[in-house]
């Protein structure tokens, strides 16, 4: 059977890359990852940024997204790169796109970066978790316990069916904040490498359940704070 | 307040017990009719309560209250009259007609939802109404006369719509979208401005016989080709006949070869089953077209990928149209003539994979035959059914046949009337329907004559459109006060005068483009 051919010429490569690290706030952190780069692409055809297409039947706008954020979980370090097809302004697009993009989406920062997406520097993340209504001290006990171990399997159902990783390894640190939550709360702090299948906030609250029951009154809110590698002084972004 | 509207609205009899008000026809001015009317009702203090705001929505002849109508039923179940109950209730209400849709460039900045939608596009309304005379269509029975946007007011609508929104789809919209009287232009022009920008442009309701060339390559020009549907709703040349859908074998396969030669591989065709004096063979025809469809499109084209797709579903006789009379087919003659074809189509080898078939079963159309001519008795069978735990019926998974026949064996008692009473019943010319106070300009003898044309038995005849022909005197213009508004007009899309918006291949600066 012949192979069926594009009508149209095959598109120009993109001539400038742009790496943008996007924040997603308040009721934005319920959108999927899908539907957040569906907003991306509809804002950056309302901004006016010369995007390049990929060649095909279907053409596509040359956006390239890190790995998001779990849905229900917001971010201040969300990363996407933006093929263009002809030269801009990094700060003009960061300040057009912002104009265009819905409420809960910001874009921080805009780089002009030869390599495109920076993906070999966004090895792990720093990640808050407020639990309402648990006092430290009885969340306290149990990220010690869990600290101790050497490993801890936690299960995740995901859509590629039930998934076992290893909680314990892929956290770097883990603290109670002492500053970030009024009193009555919990506010924890942690940093997770990236691994796969990815080791998610959540899974190291399942795994702190093991120990004593951290079930928050209402449900823990959780935002990425940083991505980047892993450094003595922390997660340094790109 | 509960208030109706759309299309659904000139049979809103079956809901009467849970609307306030139904408003009949078109929305844009009539929103603003209602709501200072609401307005003035406040400042003068609501006199009179609901029943006082009523009265006056009522008073304009252009809002419908359905509780100010009594309704009488002869002791054969038949209605005997439907009159007001109170002075200053009109005996017929009239639809409302906008008559300059330039004037009413709307939707301006639709929202544009995070999550996903079914649509994902911007669509333009190119033209309203139509006057095609298919006899079962209601939307095109009671939207006349046509009234066009210009081509310039569809350009300038598009680009202030995909500047707001960012979708990269734009959908011109009508009951018949390529007969719009400058449709080539507008692709053309459209196509010329969106050059380079992957906007895709798509037609979602197109006539066989007003598919073209021009159209085929303007739709494909920029972005991704959009799926291409016709609908021949019958099988059979008598089939079309009898519902006046005066489309051609010989122009289906036309316009099917132009499009598979443009570059499309699939293609999909909507039928009707069940309609008025439909035989087995009439069906069964929709599978020698289909083949007919697949052998020309592997000839013009020299290959053996591509497909069409046959969509077909029981016809529901609606309200203002020539087939109101008509008895609706039973079920189990459907389901069967829908089986039947589906093996006809699979019995061929040589085209069984080329062609997908699609069907919607005989026992749901039933229910939507009962409330699209139900009179105010269904109320009671909707409530019922709901109390039963209907809801969300339009999908498979939730619907229940049962349930419904449950509804009316309860709800319906006390009248010597039932499910097939209202669906599978004929009617004849004297008798009251319930929906005949509520005026939608179409002269009932007229339909009539054309109910009597489409079922004489040595043919049907034909109603040609009115655009191009002389009135043939359906009797809404000269009711209701209004006019065929189509042009050319002449005038082309200024791609100059759509900028900044446009500039999507152009350097960014600071604040351009917004």
């Amino acid at each position: 059977m012949a192979k069926p051919i594009p009508s149209t010429p095959p598109a120009a490569p993109p001539v400038q890359h742009l790496v943008v690290r996007y924040a997603k706030r308040g009721k934005m952190r319920f959108a999927s990852h899908l539907d957040v780069a569906r907003a991306f692409e509809r804002g950056v055809r309302r901004a006016g940024v010369p995007i390049a297409y990929s060649s095909g039947f279907t053409p596509h706008p040359k956006i390239s997204y890190a790995g998001g954020a779990p849905t229900g979980v917001a971010s201040e370090a969300e990363y996407l790169s933006l093929g263009l097809s002809s030269r801009s302004d990094a700060e003009a697009v960061r300040e057009q796109l912002n104009a265009a993009l819905p409420d809960g989406i910001e874009v921080i920062d805009v780089t002009d970066a030869a390599g495109g997406l920076p993906t070999g520097q966004l090895t792990a993340s720093e990640w808050q978790v407020m639990l309402p209504g648990l006092p430290p001290q009885a969340v306290a006990p149990a990220v010690e316990a869990f600290l101790a171990l050497e490993h801890a399997p936690v299960e995740r159902l995901t859509s590629k069916g039930l998934r076992r990783m290893d909680a314990r390894s892929a956290v770097v640190t883990l603290k109670v904040d002492d500053d970030a939550a009024g009193s009555g709360s919990t506010a924890l702090r942690m940093i997770v490498k990236h691994t796969v299948p990815a080791v998610r906030p959540g899974d190291v609250l399942t795994a702190l359940r093991e120990f004593s029951d951290v079930t928050p009154d209402a449900p823990p809110l959780m935002t990425r704070l940083a991505q980047g590698s892993i450094s003595e002084s922390g997660v340094v972004m790109p | 307040m509960v208030i109706g509207g759309g299309h659904a609205a000139f049979n809103p009899e079956p809901l009467a017990d849970f609307l306030d008000a139904v408003v009949l026809g078109d929305g844009e001015e009539a929103v603003l009719l209602v709501t200072s009317l609401v307005r003035a009702w406040k400042q003068a203090g609501c006199p009179g309560g609901r029943d006082g705001l009523l009265e006056s929505l009522a008073a304009t002849g252009s809002v419908y209250v359905p509780r100010f109508y009594d309704v009488t039923y002869l002791p054969d179940g038949r209605i005997g009259s439907v009159l007001p109950s109170r002075p200053g209730v009109p005996r017929s209400v009239r639809k409302h007609t906008l008559m300059d849709l330039d004037a009413w460039p709307y939707p301006k900045a639709p929202v544009v939802p995070v999550a996903e939608t079914v649509h994902e596009r911007f669509s333009v309304e190119i033209f309203r109404g139509c006057t095609r005379g298919c006899r079962f269509c209601q939307a095109g029975m009671i939207t006349r006369p046509v009234r066009e946007r210009s081509i310039t007011t569809v350009g300038s609508m598009v680009a202030a719509g995909v500047a707001a929104t960012g979708f990269a789809e734009v959908g011109l919209l009508s009951l018949s979208s390529a007969d719009h009287s400058e449709i080539n232009e507008i692709a053309v022009d459209l196509a010329d401005c969106y050059e380079g920008t992957n906007t895709g442009l798509s037609l979602p309701s197109t006539r066989v016989d007003a598919f073209n060339v021009t159209l085929a390559d303007e739709l494909s020009r920029n972005g991704r080709r959009s799926g291409l549907t016709f609908a021949p709703e019958g099988g059979s040349e008598r089939m079309r006949k009898v519902i006046n859908k005066m489309v051609t074998e010989d122009d289906l396969i036309r316009t099917v070869t132009t499009a598979y030669s443009s570059g499309w591989r699939q293609v999909k065709l909507y039928f009707m089953c069940g309609l008025p004096t439909e035989t087995d063979e009439d069906v069964l025809a929709v599978a020698s077209l289909a083949r007919r469809v697949i052998e020309t499109g592997r000839a013009a084209t020299g290959r053996k990928d591509i497909r069409c797709t046959v969509s077909i579903g029981g016809f529901v006789p609606k309200p203002h149209t020539p087939f109101q009379w008509a008895a609706q087919c039973a079920p189990d003659v459907v389901d069967a003539r829908l089986k039947a074809l589906g093996g006809a189509l699979r019995a061929d080898r040589a085209y069984g994979k080329s062609i997908g078939y699609r069907y919607h079963e005989g026992e749901p159309s039933l229910v939507e035959g009962l409330l699209s001519r139900g009179d105010r008795r269904v109320g009671g069978v909707i409530l019922a059914a709901w109390r039963d735990g209907a809801r969300f019926d339009g999908w498979s998974e939730y619907f229940s046949f049962a349930r419904w026949a449950a509804a009316c064996e309860t709800a319906l008692s006390d009248w010597p009337v039932d499910l097939a009473w209202y669906t599978t019943r004929e009617r004849d010319y004297d008798e009251v329907l319930p929906w005949d106070h509520l005026d939608s300009g179409l002269d009932r003898d007229w339909l009539w004559q054309d109910w009597q044309s489409a079922i004489a038995a040595d043919g049907a005849g034909e109603v040609e459109d009115c655009r191009w022909t002389p009135c043939y005197e359906c009797g809404v213009c000269s009711a209701m006060g209004t006019d065929i508004q189509a042009g050319p007009t002449g005038e082309r899309i200024n791609p100059e005068r759509l900028l900044p918006v446009l500039s999507v291949t152009g350097s960014v600066a600071p604040g351009q483009g917004r």
